[in-house]
């Protein structure tokens, strides 16, 4: 294995010059800004000080672990972390690839231009704003939805202080933020698709649907599968950001919004423990890694050449 | 060797210290940077640039400030100690975890011997219990404020909406329960009562202050409390005790009845933005947030004042800890002497004083920040009354809170403030007392696992059970039974051990 | 499509299809256009009434103070919008060059390494030193703290964009490659001249949304700018935001006689999306026109 490697690099370094030279800039960037850094994750080992710094602070083995467990939320938080994640693959993409398809077979050049360009507004709208807007809409005594709901003699909804509605509200704004930004992707996709295959299915008698189903998914199927593995090389990690601000600091939601960078960040905000928050970070990446090699397996008997290696 | 290499760098620090010690000295002013915790406002510069014309005259260096803001407490500052930035003074605050970077060396030791050498008036003029609640682990890491706030949790209700239904005067928790029930029943678009970031002060006015109990401020995820008016007091767990309870039984009930606003977990305004918009009646915030916001209120132009009251009747009340703005100095810095230097300048000269605390004072209108003229063209020291851009200079801000000397701070004027509030000023500042176990920093270094975990136990269920939002019957069971799975049995015991031993050799 | 110019039938099929798609889409514009129109009715609202009257569809009381607030020093805010406008140009012209040509190499079947380096590369994304040693590296090490190409290089390449590239590349026909090899082409002609063309569409997707990470970028200017000149307009405008909250909210015993009435800190807050926005609508028809052309010109000449 190991003199496969490095038979392929020396091959590589003597035919293929200027490929190499073409990877080049990005290995060079991410031995330094990437890899580099990494050593430092050490940290999460030890008990650091300031004066020692990483390397001369002591070693702690896995004590830096343990808040996590001890607490009895460890569970609870990596479970909503996956489960907040697969919801958000699941209904993203599904939307995604709808838009796309949809605005692919939209002729209407402006129509398709201002409905894209519009999609992408919520990207340019912060979480802190959008929680603010959260705030004015689910508000229990001064909201737009219970002064509605007044008005109408209706009893009014507790937004937040009922966990169960925040599922629904975070996969909705989720969507709300990401599907123009990942429809993109999968129209560029649909775009590099032949015209000719689908001149000829029109020709053969196809119809709208056959030719989405036979033609159009099958074509952006790759696409899918690489979207799928970056998101799994990260479902353990949470959108800290968009649970914060909408969320911050109210317990009675933590059992169905709390995610595990909440969680950590929460936990060591004046406590400074370099070395727990990098412990946790560690947790992350590993389970994400395994995660991602089973998925990876599963993908390779599956469709072997949508797979990443 | 080792004594070789100690002695050049003794004689490397005096060749520096040399120079910036002479007041006629030699070279380009020592620049000493400072790190705030803020913003810099607009006229920070123009008062700084006059400081600055005073410190090279005086000690041939000047301050450069640079601010982290508020809201990155627990991302910045740290890796500024992390990078080893190059700065020579720091803000510090148990709120910004002042024990646990101390304990990880982030700053230096502040001996009594360099005190005494470089800052001699500050040392002396504060009081050594004040420099005592510095200690951690017995060794100083900060110039504490010696100006003692008060900010003890008062209440502050709307007198307008008192008097439109009638409702007598509200002089404790009873009569406080008269006019919130008048508020709910008759006032609509208005809450009774909204918590919000500063909820912490609704524990002061209805528990702690009255039973003379104060809480450990440095982890208030622990739980820990002790009396105040006890000289040697032991340390416990207020969670276990049945006034705790029944304080808890009364927000809820407060709760249930709908006098607690339901947005009180997830709202982020201030207690007086809330009241300055009128989005509440009653407020528990301290005095001078209140006093704030009944003039937010007056600005309005509309009928709206608000009223103010104390209820901790003649209770002996904790001062402010000193550790609540303070001055220290980070393991890296290059001039820790200086620093000490300019505190001592500008901390007890008068005029500097004045200069520092409430901008330049001159003949330009503009420019206009200081106390009030008297008739006879002095100044008038016991009020405080800015000119019109006066909110643009940061010298009142905590920040600056390591600069204050109490024999020069000017209290809010009466034409200012709500009647009453100068009296519960007063009346407050008479019976605060200082008590040994402020002094008392528990270590935690051994403990972080158990702190951490406690933390998230205490925001997840902490928060509901103090608003109300949770019933204590069965509620607070549930909260201590995860407190304690989360260490806090192990927590007290260290806690009690290192308190009593901290009492055995303070005594 | 232009086959449905073509096709001159619409089928009952079509007509169904093309009912569902329009609709759909609408749906989802509106779904995002009107927070949008809530923020920006909201920024010029006066924040008494953003109080009393929560957001509105249209302001009861127009008010420009948030504006006023935010170019209250119209040259600092200036240079931030020159200051992002050149790091996203610049940016975005580097990483997008970085990416393709690395997402192209890694895609090439006669490049034997490929295995490892995409795991090289994708490895990063998994594993990571932390916050911590990261800061050091680049305050420490390579001393990039307050300095301009920090804003430039800390999101410099994204793993994500070039795995996401690499499989565009797949969309190159082999033999296209091959026969231009056989006229004796330069890899380097290769890349820039046919492959570069040929996934144009994709160039415009990963190039928009490196951009708009450069545009809304403001953590790396948190971490490591102190130096005001340099903040970015994200950047600049969320410590405005702060200083405003901050004189908001006096808690000092001592308040100035200020009232909070005076900083409208609800409204800035949705100023600060319009004035970082605002640009991008403007400019949209155009920057869409142009982008791929610019970018593909761009790698040419790079």
């Amino acid at each position: 294995m190991k003199f496969k490697l490095f038979g392929n690099l020396a091959y590589d370094l003597r035919r293929n010059k200027a490929l190499m030279a073409m990877v080049l800039p990005v290995v060079a960037y991410l031995l330094v800004f990437a890899y580099a850094p990494m050593v430092g994750a050490v940290i999460a080992f030890k008990s650091y000080n300031f004066t020692s710094g990483i390397f001369g602070s002591p070693w702690v083995g896995f004590n830096n672990f343990r808040f996590f467990f001890i607490s009895g939320k460890a569970w609870q938080v990596t479970k909503n972390t996956v489960l907040y994640n697969v919801a958000f693959i699941a209904t993203q993409n599904v939307l995604e690839i709808t838009v796309a398809i949809f605005l692919s077979e939209i002729s209407h050049r402006y129509f398709k231009k201002i409905t894209q360009g519009a999609m992408f507004l919520p990207n340019f709208i912060s979480w802190v704003v959008v929680g603010a807007i959260a705030y004015n809409l689910f508000s229990y005594d001064f909201g737009f939805i219970n002064n509605v709901l007044t008005s109408l003699n209706a009893p009014k909804i507790d937004v937040y202080t009922t966990a169960k509605y925040w599922p629904h509200i975070f996969v909705f704004l989720s969507a709300w933020k990401h599907v123009g930004y990942g429809s993109i992707v999968y129209l560029a996709a649909i775009t590099g698709i032949s015209s000719e295959i689908y001149e000829s299915a029109a020709l053969d008698g196809a119809n709208e649907w056959q030719k989405i189903r036979y033609i159009t998914l099958p074509g952006i199927q790759s696409t899918f599968f690489v979207l799928l593995i970056l998101a799994i090389g990260n479902i353990f990690r949470g959108n800290f950001d968009m649970f914060y601000q909408l969320v911050g600091n109210n317990g009675l939601l933590y059992n169905a919004t709390d995610v595990i960078d909440t969680y950590v960040f929460r936990s060591l905000l004046t406590t400074y423990e370099f070395g727990m928050s990098s412990a946790i970070g560690l947790y992350q990446s590993v389970l994400c890694f395994v995660t991602l090699i089973i998925t990876n397996a599963i993908i390779h008997r599956v469709s072997p050449e949508n797979a990443l290696y | 060797m080792k004594i070789l290499t100690k002695l050049l760098c003794a004689l490397l620090m005096a060749a520096l210290l040399i120079p910036a010690m002479g007041a006629f000295a030699e070279g380009d002013p020592t620049e000493v940077i400072f790190y705030f915790l803020g913003e810099e406002l607009e006229d920070d510069k123009v008062v700084l640039e006059a400081i600055n014309e005073k410190l090279i005259e005086k000690l041939n260096c000047y301050m450069s400030v640079e601010y982290v803001p508020f809201g990155e407490i627990g991302t910045t500052y740290p890796l500024l100690f992390a990078s080893q930035t190059r700065m020579d003074a720091v803000f510090s605050a148990y709120f910004t975890g002042y024990a646990s970077l101390a304990q990880k060396n982030a700053y230096m030791e502040l001996t009594e011997d360099m005190l005494k050498e470089y800052a001699p008036i500050t040392w002396e003029h504060t009081p050594q219990d004040v420099w005592a609640q510095t200690k951690v682990n017995g060794k100083i890491y900060a110039v504490p404020q010696e100006m003692i706030q008060n900010i003890q949790g008062t209440i502050g209700i709307r007198g307008d909406l008192r008097e439109k239904y009638d409702v007598p005067p509200v002089t404790d928790i009873e009569s406080l329960e008269v006019y919130l029930t008048a508020i709910k029943e008759n006032e609509t678009g208005v809450a009774p009562l909204l918590f919000g970031s500063m909820y912490t002060y609704q524990q002061d006015v209805l528990l702690f202050n009255e039973i003379e109990w104060a809480r450990d401020g440095n982890y208030s995820q622990i739980c820990m409390a002790y009396d105040i008016t006890d000289p040697a007091p032991t340390p416990f767990c207020y969670l276990y005790t049945d006034e705790f309870k029944a304080m808890l039984d009364t927000v809820y009930r407060w709760n249930q009845n709908g006098w607690i606003s339901r947005d009180s977990l997830s709202n982020t305004h201030t207690n007086r933005e809330n009241m300055a918009n009128g989005r509440i009646a009653v407020m528990m915030d301290n005095a001078g947030t209140i006093n704030s916001a009944n003039k937010d209120l007056r600005d309005n132009g509309g009928p709206e004042y608000l009223e103010i009251m104390d209820f901790s009747g003649d209770a002996s009340l904790l001062r402010y800890a000193a550790t609540g703005g303070q001055l220290s100095i980070p393991s890296q810095s290059q001039h820790p002497e200086l620093v000490l230097q300019i505190i001592d300048y500008l901390r007890n000269d008068k005029e500097m004083n004045y200069l520092v605390e409430r901008g330049i004072y001159g003949e330009d209108a503009q420019w206009y920040f200081a106390g009030e003229l008297n008739e006879d063209g002095s100044v008038n020291e016991n009020v405080i009354s800015f000119g019109e851009r006066s909110g643009q200079y940061g010298g009142n801000w905590i920040c600056w809170s390591a600069f204050r000397n109490w024999d020069y701070q000017a209290i809010e004027s009466i034409d200012s403030s709500i009647p009453g509030y100068r009296e519960i000023f007063f009346d407050m500042d008479s019976r605060s007392i200082n008590n040994i176990l402020q002094a008392f920093t528990f270590d935690a270094s051994n403990y972080q696992n158990e702190m951490a975990a406690l933390q998230g136990v205490y925001d997840e269920f902490g928060k509901p059970l103090l608003l109300g939002f949770t019933d204590p019957n069965g509620g607070l069971e549930q909260f201590i039974s995860m407190m304690e799975a989360a260490g806090l049995k192990t927590i007290i015991d260290a806690y009690t051990t290192q308190a009593a031993d901290f009492l055995a050799s303070n005594a | 499509m232009n086959r449905n110019k073509n096709g001159v039938y619409l089928s009952r099929d079509r007509k169904a299809f093309n009912a569902l798609a329009y609709t759909f889409i609408v749906l989802i514009t509106i779904i995002c256009l009107l927070p949008f129109w809530l923020v920006v009715i909201g920024s010029f609202t006066a924040e008494s009434e953003i109080f009393s009257r929560g957001y509105s569809m249209w302001p009861h009381e127009f008010s420009l103070e948030a504006y006023q607030m935010a170019f209250r020093h119209p040259d600092e805010v200036f240079r931030a919008y020159g200051i992002t406008v050149s790091i996203t140009v610049l940016g975005t012209f580097l990483s997008l060059l970085m990416t393709t040509m690395c997402g192209y190499a890694l895609q090439r079947e006669d490049f034997r390494s490929r295995g490892f380096l995409t795991m090289f590369v994708f490895f990063t994304m998994l594993f990571n030193g932390g916050l911590v040693p990261w800061y050091l590296l680049i305050t420490n090490y390579l001393h990039l703290k307050d300095t301009y190409w920090v804003m430039i290089l800390t999101p410099l390449v994204n793993v994500y964009y070039i795995i996401l590239m690499k499989n565009f590349m797949r969309t190159v026909p082999k033999a296209l490659i091959e026969a231009a090899k056989i006229d004796g082409a330069g890899e380097f002609y290769i890349f820039f001249r046919i492959v570069l063309p040929l996934v144009k569409p994709a160039l415009a997707s990963i190039g928009m949304f490196v951009a708009l990470g450069y545009w809304n970028e403001w953590r790396t200017g948190m971490l490591f700018l102190q130096e005001k000149s340099l903040f970015p307009l994200q950047y600049y405008l969320y410590r405005l935001l702060n200083s405003v909250e901050f004189l908001k909210n006096s808690t000092v015993v001592m308040s100035a006689e200020i009232s909070s009435l005076s900083f409208p800190s609800e409204s800035l807050k949705l100023a600060m999306t319009v004035i970082a926005t605002g640009p991008i609508i403007c400019l949209y028809p155009f920057l869409q026109k142009y982008f791929v052309k610019g970018i593909t010109i761009g790698a040419v000449k790079g």
